[in-house]
């Protein structure tokens, strides 16, 4: 799944901040899965939040880089562990 | 009869006659039947006799409730609200009853056939599922939500063990009651803002009881385990561990959200905790002593 794909899909969740976390609840057949709920930590809402059709690996990262006062490579390291999580909770 | 009111969840909801028949409620009702002229209704019910012909044939639902493969009810979205179509239990689609709720859910219009009862035909508007959707829209209407649990009154102390159905519910109520506390239900309750507090109410079901309620200071999200364990859950671990228990129907932003922001206030507020429990009296010995 590429990050445009991703950035479509984000329409099929309803989300809530809590705190600095961001509750995610999937939508199948526009119905929510509320037992199927997903919470994102701090840099993953940021992702999530900053994350649109018109992104790239290395823009997300470097803005990652900078929110948070991390080394690029960190950031993208970053990256790459959310854009797992995210698919394996959009194929789930 | 002309008109009947009934206090659920301090919720008036007023059922007015709409058709020739008397209207009759299901036995766990009659405790709810309130004289309250004087108090605006939350919610007002309209009954019918007939189901127009129009409302019978729908098409793409927005919702459907399948229970076990059987589908119990199906939502349509109107231009002025919502139409929903209930059906029978034991007959597959069987038109139970039509039913038409106003856009700002306060108005419902409830169509059905008269059934035989006693020497008369009579209708049952709020004929199982169609007396809990009413209720659902109700605390999708105002500052409430619909959960599964067990709701507990212990010397002043409400607390609400929730779960999916087989996680214990039934049984912990049991315990508490064992335990001298009052049961205010074992399986489905509303709970709603009161000021600074929550208060968790019972709600009709199939046999008698009185209406019932308790001041909200605990949430626990339960499982059976083989000791007694209990964790306390912040944030989104709190909402998570709720929201999978409520009653909703999820098919619009809105209601979810509606959901979710009142369960983010209420974690502010109410603790939440992962309970484990052996089925013994322990835990509630335990619990009170943690308090």
């Amino acid at each position: 799944m590429d990050l445009n794909q991703i950035a479509k899909n984000k329409q099929n969740f309803a989300a809530k901040r809590v705190g600095g976390d961001l509750v995610l609840v999937p939508m199948k057949d526009n119905v929510a899965e509320m037992n199927a709920m997903f919470t994102l930590n701090e840099v993953g809402s940021f992702v999530w939040d900053n994350l649109n059709e018109e992104s790239t690996r290395e823009l997300l990262s470097v803005a990652i880089a900078e929110e948070f006062e991390v080394d690029h490579a960190i950031a993208k390291t970053d990256l790459e562990e959310f854009l797992v999580q995210i698919q394996d909770m959009m194929n789930g | 009869m002309v008109s009947i009111r009934l206090s659920i969840a301090d919720f008036v909801i007023h059922l007015i006659n709409g058709s020739d028949y008397p209207i009759k409620l299901e036995d766990g009702y009659s405790s709810f039947v309130v004289d309250e002229s004087a108090v605006k209704p939350s919610v007002q019910v309209i009954t019918h006799s007939e189901i127009p012909a129009s409302l019978k044939e729908l098409s793409n639902p927005i919702y459907s409730a399948v229970f076990e493969g059987n589908c119990l009810w199906e939502i349509f979205a109107a231009d002025d609200g919502l139409l929903f179509h209930v059906y029978s239990s034991t007959e597959p689609y069987q038109l139970q009853q039509v039913a038409k709720l106003n856009a700002s859910l306060t108005v419902w219009n409830i169509y059905s056939a008269p059934v035989q009862n006693e020497a008369e035909k009579s209708l049952f508007p709020l004929l199982y599922p169609m007396g809990p959707l009413v209720m659902y829209y109700l605390t999708a209407k105002y500052d409430a939500i619909m959960i599964h649990g067990s709701g507990i009154a212990d010397d002043g102390k409400g607390r609400i063990f929730t779960g999916v159905s087989g996680q214990g519910k039934t049984t912990m109520a049991k315990l508490w009651f064992d335990a001298g506390a009052e049961v205010l239900n074992d399986d489905r309750l509303i709970v709603r803002k009161d000021g600074n507090d929550y208060i968790v109410h019972n709600t009709p079901m199939f046999y008698v009881d009185q209406p019932r309620k308790s001041k909200l200071d605990a949430i626990y999200s339960i499982y059976h385990s083989a000791e007694n364990r209990l964790t306390r859950l912040e944030g989104a671990e709190a909402i998570s561990a709720i929201s999978p228990n409520l009653i909703q129907h999820g098919y619009s932003s809105e209601l979810i959200n509606h959901h979710l922001n009142f369960v983010s206030e209420i974690i502010e507020q109410v603790p939440v905790f992962k309970l484990g429990f052996l089925p013994d009296k322990r835990v509630t010995q335990e619990l009170r002593g943690y308090d």
